[in-house]
């Protein structure tokens, strides 16, 4: 038990920590030259899913570090559909570009 | 409030299910390609963070009772793995960016024709001369 809750009180600090190291190497990422030949909106949308991500994130680590307290819990609800939402687009979007390279039948 | 939170998690439970499906039906694609090789990790974490929003959705409803610690593990996971793709995905970029970089053509320098001392070949020694030395040894 004393693992579970070191865990919940450890792993949402790692994954800001974790989330801090993408959001660097998306920045290095996506400040390149864009070519021809790699499709980088896919990355960009899910660079958008990662943004609310962080947010939800926060507000978790506030939460439990008794900085806000809230009871509303819709917000994680919306974010969460937003995030979703995000990568279903970023599929659909891989999808289509495929599609227009030929490597998927329509 | 309550209604409002248990339509959102239904929602999304049923916008997990079709992200799921999608990433499964891409998942197939990528292992042809090896352009798009990087997403079939992509698609792997997407479909564990359906599979962590499902986990949600299930505890909200109180049908699963699940230690909370695995909706922060999971997430841990998928940030590794993305980690990962978007590190593979720069490399591949940088290489493949490397590699149809045009070159830069080399200006021929004008080269000084160099004066070659044609070389005569020894003459093979003529038969007559053969001869008469195979003579003289004859008379020896």
């Amino acid at each position: 038990m004393a693992i579970a809750e070191l865990l919940q009180t450890v792993l949402p600090r790692l994954n800001l920590l974790l989330v801090a190291f993408l959001i660097a190497l998306f920045s290095i990422m996506l400040s390149r030259k864009p070519d021809n030949q790699t499709y980088t909106k896919p990355w960009k949308v899910m660079f958008i899913a990662l943004i609310l991500f962080v947010v939800e994130e926060v507000i978790t680590v506030m939460r439990l570090a008794d900085i806000i307290s809230y009871r509303l819990l819709t917000i994680h609800g919306f974010l969460e559909m937003g995030i979703i939402f995000c990568v279903i687009y970023m599929f659909l979007e891989q999808k289509e570009f495929l599609k227009k390279q030929g490597y998927l039948k329509s | 409030m309550r209604y409002l939170e248990g339509v959102l998690q239904i929602a999304n439970l049923f916008l997990a299910v079709v992200a799921g499906f999608i990433g499964v039906s891409l998942f197939k694609v990528s292992h042809r390609f090896k352009s798009i090789r990087v997403w079939r990790v992509l698609i792997v974490a997407f479909i564990l963070l359906s599979i962590q929003l499902i986990l949600g959705v299930l505890i909200a409803f109180k049908i699963i009772a699940h230690p909370k610690f695995i909706t922060h593990l999971i997430p841990t996971t998928i940030l590794i793995l993305i980690i990962y793709c978007v590190y593979s995905q720069i490399r591949y970029h940088t290489k493949e960016v490397c590699e149809t970089k045009p070159k830069k053509k080399k200006v021929k320098k004008p080269v000084k024709k160099k004066v070659v001392k044609k070389k005569v070949a020894k003459r093979a020694p003529k038969k007559r001369v053969a001869k008469k030395k195979a003579t003289k040894r004859r008379k020896k």
